[in-house]
C-alpha cells in the first residue's frame, strides 16, 4: 500500500508569522520557521548566528512577534503561504476581486497585514489544513476582531486564540516586552511539541506490544516484525482504538459523502469509530508517518 | 524776405487744409502743432491717439491669438466667442472662417510635422493649421508621451484596423441593386405579387420618405396607421378574417423575405395561391381554417399568410426562432394563431365555438407598438451583394416586451422528443405545452396535434434577429455573426471562429489546438466526455474526473492523503497516464482543482 516517499513527514511544528517592530511600530516583518523561539531570538540578535536580515536593521530591533500561524502540513506549504501572504497582491491564493491590496507598494499597515491573512485563511486548500491562529499582542487581536475590510469570517474552521496575551496591562516597553514575547512564544511552541510527543510516546508503547488487530479491518499488524504501514492511534488517553491509516481514511470519507457533502480526497476530520470523538486527519496522518519513520529508523 | 515767409507759410497751410482730408500719411504725421494752427493741430493729435489705440488693440489681438493657439486648440466654444468678440470689437483681425478656408486647402504633410521641433510654441504658431486636424486626444498623447513615432504607430495601426472593419461603421439601407435583387426573390417566391405590393413593402420596411436611412429608423406615419387600421375596421364583423385587400396591404419582413431555406421548401406558386384562397375562403369556419393538410407546402404558405394577417413582424422572428430550433422535428408543422392575451380557456373556446371573429383579436394584436419602442438596427442582416456592409433588416423589428402578447403553435405529431429545453431556445421563448385537454383543435385528427404556448421574453431585438439571421447563415448566404458557444454540437461548432473556438476552450479549461479544424474536433471529443451545458458544469466534470481517477489510484492517493507534497507535473504525468482526454487540459485547472482538493503541490521535486 505505501509508497509514500521515503522520509516524508509532517513536521512537528512549522509556523509562519508577523512581526512587528517595537520601537517602530508601522515596521512588520512577515516569516517562516518550523522553530519560532530560535528565529525569534534570531531576529532580536539574542543568536550570533543565523540569517536576519531584513531585521538588523538599526532602529527596528526588538521584533515582537504578534501573530502566529501554526500547524502546516511541509515546509513548501508553509512557504507558500508565507509568500502569499506577503504578496497579497499578486499571489494565486487571493482571488483577484477579493484582493485588499492591489499593488506591490501597498499593504503595509497592519489592517491590511491581518487582512491578507484572512483572505488567505479562507482558500480552501488552507482553510482545509485546519491551521491554527495565535495572538500574542492585544492590538493585533483587535485588528484582526475589526475587520476593517469586512472579509467574510474565513475562520469558521480555524482557531483563532489570544489567551497567551496574560499581561495586557503592563506599560513594559523595549526589552521588557520583548522577552515577554519570547516567553508566549516558548509556551506555545512547546505546548505544541510536547502535546504531540505525548501522542507519539502513548503510539509506541502500544505498538511494542506486538500484534495489533485493526480496528476496521480486522487485521493483523506486527510493527516489532517487518510491517511498516501506516497506522493510527486515537489519541485520546482513554481510548484505544487502532486502525490502518487508510483503513480510517475510507471511514471518514465514507462519513463525509453520508452527510451529503461533497466528494473530497482528504478529509478535514472525522469521528473516531470508537470513542466517537472528533478527531483531526492531519493529526492522525502526522502521527502514523512519525510512527513509520521510527519503525524504518529502527530497522 | 518777410513777405517771403509768409507766402512760404500760407502755401504750407493750404497745404496742410488738403491733407487733412486726405489719408493720414507721412507728411502730416510730420507735421508738428508748430508749424500747424491750433485747430487742425488739435485734429491730427486725436486721429494719431486713434492709431496708436488701433494698433494697441491689434497686438492684443494678435497675443490672444496666439495665446489660443498654444493652448491646445480652443475648444469650438471659444473660438467661436473669439471670433464674436473681435466682431464686436470691429477690428480688422482676420476672422477665424477665413482661416479654416485656408486650412482645407493646405494640407499638412507628414515631412512638416516630422520635422525636428525647437520650440512647441513656434512649432504651433506655423503649423497651425495642420495641427487643427488632429485630434486634441492625439496631440496630448504624442506631446506628453515623448514617443511620437510610437504613438503615430499605434494610430496607423488602429486607423488599419478601422478600415479593415468597415462594418462597424458602415451602414446603409438597400440601394436599388440590392433592392432589385430582393425582388426577383420576391418574384421568384411570390410571383403574383404586382409592383404595387413590393413598393409597398419597401416603404413599409424602410419608410417612404426620400432619405430612405432617416425614414427607416422613424415610427409609421399616423397615415400609414391609420390606413391599416381603417383597413381593419372597415371589414365587416362576420367578413372572413384574411381576405385579400388585408393581405394585400401587408407586408413581409426582410427576414422572411430573404428565407432562403424556406424559399426551397416553399409551395409552387399554384399551391400557394390555393392555400390563400382557402384561408381566405375558409376563416369563417375556424374549425376547417385550422384544418390540417398532410401537404408542408401549403402549410408553410397558410402559415405564411397567416403570419401576415397578423401583420406582425415579430412572427417571422419567432418562426425563425423555432424553425432555427426545431428544424429537425418539423416535418409537420402546420398552422399557428395569433391571440391577444386572452386566457387560453377562452381562446380555445374561440377557436372551437366559431363566434368571435378573427380579426379583432389579429388587428388589435399590438405585438409591436411602432409609436411606443425606439427602432433599433439589426445588424446580424447583411446585405447580400455587399457583405461588408450592414443593413437593418426592418424598421419593425423592435418588440413590445410589455404588450404581453402570446402565440399558440400547433404541431403535428412532433410529440415532446423536441428539445424545448434547449437554453438558446429558452433564452428568447418562453414555451409550455398546453394540456391536451385544451388542445381540442380538430375533429378529425386531434390525436396527432399538441398545442403550444408560446411568450416571446422581453429580449433585445439583436437576440431574435440574430436567429433569423442565424438561419440564413446555414443556407450559406451571409457570413455568421460571433456567437458565444453554448451547446456543443456540430453544426454550432462549424459555424463558430476560431478565435471562439479558442476563447470556449479556455474557458472550459483546456489547451486549445493551433488549427481550427483541430480546434473543432477537439470540441466533438469533449461533446463526447462532457455532458454539462455551461462551461461551469463542464468544469465540474472535469473536476469529477479527475477526482475519480485519482482514486484509481491507492498508491498515489496513500501519498495525496499524507500530504505528501507532489510536482505539479508528475501529478498531470500521472493524470494523463491513466485518461488521455486529461491532456488537452490546461495545468492551472489541475492546480486549481489539486489546491481545491487540499493536495499539496510544489513546482519541482523536493
Amino acid at each position: 500500500m505505501e509508497t509514500s516517499k521515503q522520509g516524508h513527514l509532517i513536521p512537528p511544528f512549522y509556523c509562519c508569522y508577523l512581526l512587528q517592530s517595537i520601537p517602530k511600530r508601522q515596521s512588520f516583518y512577515i516569516g517562516s520557521t518550523p522553530n519560532p523561539v530560535r528565529r525569534l531570538r534570531q531576529h532580536n540578535g539574542l543568536v550570533k548566528h543565523g540569517s536576519a536580515y531584513r531585521t538588523k536593521k538599526e532602529g527596528m530591533r526588538p521584533w515582537e512577534m504578534i501573530v502566529c500561524v501554526y500547524g502546516f502540513t511541509s515546509k513548501i506549504v508553509a512557504l507558500q503561504f508565507e509568500h502569499a501572504w506577503q504578496h497579497g497582491h499578486s499571489a494565486h491564493f487571493i482571488a483577484k476581486e477579493d484582493r485588499i491590496v492591489k499593488n506591490k507598494t501597498g499593504g503595509r499597515s497592519i489592517h491590511q497585514k491581518i487582512g491578507n491573512l484572512m483572505l488567505l485563511l479562507k482558500h480552501p486548500f488552507f482553510n482545509n489544513m485546519g491551521l491554527n491562529v495565535q495572538f500574542f499582542s492585544v492590538d493585533a487581536f483587535a485588528v484582526w476582531e475589526q475587520n476593517k475590510y469586512r472579509i467574510s469570517p474565513p475562520v469558521g474552521e480555524t482557531e483563532v486564540s489570544n489567551e497567551l496575551e496574560v499581561d495586557k496591562t503592563t506599560d513594559s516597553f523595549g526589552d521588557e516586552l520583548s522577552q515577554r514575547n519570547l516567553e508566549h512564544v516558548n509556551m506555545l511552541f512547546s505546548r505544541v511539541v510536547r502535546e504531540l510527543e505525548d501522542y507519539v510516546e502513548k503510539c509506541e508503547g502500544a505498538l511494542k506490544r506486538g500484534v495489533l488487530h485493526c480496528g476496521i479491518c480486522a487485521s493483523k499488524v506486527n510493527y516489532i516484525e517487518n510491517d511498516t504501514v501506516l497506522v493510527t492511534f486515537c489519541p485520546l488517553e482513554n481510548c484505544n482504538f487502532f486502525s490502518h491509516l487508510q483503513c480510517l481514511h475510507r471511514v471518514f470519507l465514507d462519513d463525509i459523502l453520508h452527510d451529503g457533502a461533497s466528494r473530497a480526497l482528504i478529509p478535514k476530520n472525522g469521528n473516531c469509530p470508537s470513542c466517537h470523538h472528533t478527531l483531526e486527519w492531519k493529526t492522525l496522518t502526522k502521527i502514523a508517518l512519525i510512527l513509520k519513520e521510527g519503525q524504518n529508523s529502527t530497522k | 524776405m518777410e513777405f517771403k515767409r509768409a507766402e512760404r507759410h500760407l502755401e504750407l497751410l493750404d497745404e496742410a487744409r488738403h491733407q487733412d482730408s486726405a489719408p493720414e500719411g507721412e507728411l502730416a504725421k510730420s507735421l508738428t502743432s508748430t508749424l500747424i494752427p491750433d485747430e487742425s493741430g488739435q485734429e491730427v493729435f486725436l486721429s494719431t491717439q486713434i492709431q496708436a489705440q488701433m494698433d494697441e488693440l491689434d497686438r492684443q489681438q494678435d497675443v490672444r491669438r496666439s495665446l489660443t493657439r498654444f493652448a491646445l486648440q480652443a475648444s469650438p466654444e471659444t473660438q467661436h466667442t473669439a471670433t464674436d468678440s473681435a466682431q464686436q470689437e470691429g477690428t480688422k483681425r482676420r476672422p477665424l472662417k477665413r482661416a479654416k478656408g485656408q486650412k482645407d486647402t493646405r494640407r499638412p504633410t507628414r515631412k512638416r510635422t516630422a520635422t525636428k521641433i525647437k520650440s512647441i510654441t513656434q512649432f504651433n504658431t506655423d503649423n497651425f493649421e495642420s495641427e487643427q486636424q488632429l485630434s486634441r486626444a492625439e496631440r496630448v498623447v504624442s506631446l506628453l508621451s515623448g514617443k511620437k513615432r510610437k504613438v503615430k504607430d499605434i494610430l496607423g495601426r488602429l486607423k488599419r484596423q478601422d478600415a479593415h472593419e468597415p462594418s462597424i461603421s458602415r451602414f446603409a439601407t438597400y440601394d436599388e441593386r440590392e433592392w432589385q435583387h430582393i425582388l426577383q426573390l420576391l418574384q421568384a417566391n411570390f410571383q403574383q405579387c404586382p409592383r404595387a405590393q413590393m413598393r409597398e413593402v419597401r416603404d413599409y420596411v424602410y419608410g417612404s420618405g426620400p432619405d430612405i436611412w432617416c425614414s427607416s429608423q422613424l415610427p409609421p406615419t399616423q397615415q400609414e396607421q391609420k390606413e391599416s387600421i381603417d383597413m381593419a375596421s372597415s371589414l365587416p364583423a362576420n367578413v372572413p378574417s384574411l381576405s385579400v385587400p388585408v393581405a394585400d396591404s401587408l407586408v413581409f419582413s426582410l427576414s422572411q423575405v430573404m428565407d432562403v431555406k424556406q424559399a426551397r421548401n416553399r409551395a409552387a406558386p399554384s399551391e400557394d395561391e390555393k392555400a390563400r384562397s382557402e384561408i381566405s375562403n375558409s376563416s369563417m369556419d375556424l374549425g376547417s381554417r385550422i384544418g390540417i393538410d398532410d401537404h408542408r407546402d401549403e402549410g408553410i404558405s397558410a402559415e405564411k399568410l397567416e403570419s401576415l394577417g397578423s401583420g406582425s413582424m415579430l412572427h417571422a422572428d419567432l418562426e425563425a426562432v423555432l424553425d432555427t430550433h426545431l428544424s429537425p422535428s418539423f416535418d409537420e408543422s402546420v398552422h399557428t394563431h395569433s391571440t391577444q392575451s386572452h386566457p387560453p380557456s377562452v381562446d380555445l373556446n374561440t377557436f372551437q365555438n366559431n363566434k368571435s371573429p378573427l380579426i379583432p383579436a389579429t388587428f388589435g394584436d399590438n405585438l409591436i407598438d411602432l409609436t411606443q419602442d425606439s427602432f433599433a438596427v439589426v445588424k446580424s442582416l447583411i446585405s447580400p451583394l455587399e457583405t461588408d456592409v450592414q443593413v437593418p433588416a426592418t424598421r419593425t423589428t423592435t418588440l413590445n416586451a410589455g404588450c404581453g402578447a402570446e402565440r399558440r403553435l400547433i404541431f403535428r405529431n412532433i410529440g415532446r422528443s423536441v428539445n424545448f429545453k434547449d437554453p438558446a431556445l429558452q433564452k428568447s421563448l418562453e414555451l409550455r405545452f398546453l394540456d391536451s385537454d385544451h388542445a381540442v383543435l380538430d375533429s378529425e385528427e386531434e390525436d396527432g396535434y399538441e398545442l403550444l404556448e408560446i411568450r416571446p421574453r422581453p429580449v433585445p431585438v439583436q437576440r431574435l434577429a440574430t436567429a433569423s439571421a442565424a438561419k440564413l447563415v446555414q443556407s450559406g448566404v451571409f457570413e455568421t455573426p460571433p456567437a458565444k458557444i453554448t451547446s456543443l454540437d456540430d453544426s454550432t461548432l462549424m459555424s463558430t471562429s476560431a478565435h471562439e473556438l479558442r476563447s470556449s476552450l479556455r474557458k472550459m479549461g483546456f489547451k486549445p489546438k493551433r488549427t481550427r479544424l483541430e480546434m473543432v474536433k477537439q470540441m466533438q471529443q469533449l461533446s463526447q466526455h462532457l455532458k454539462g451545458n455551461s462551461n461551469e458544469e463542464r468544469r465540474e466534470e472535469i473536476y469529477d474526473q479527475l477526482l475519480s481517477t485519482i482514486e484509481q489510484l491507492p498508491d498515489f492517493f496513500a501519498r495525496i492523503y499524507t500530504y505528501e507534497p507532489i510536482p505539479l507535473s508528475e501529478l498531470v504525468r500521472v493524470l494523463v497516464k491513466e485518461n488521455p482526454f486529461m491532456d488537452d487540459i490546461e495545468d492551472v485547472v489541475v492546480r486549481d482543482w489539486a489546491e481545491r482538493m487540499g493536495i499539496s503541490l510544489t513546482a519541482a521535486p523536493e
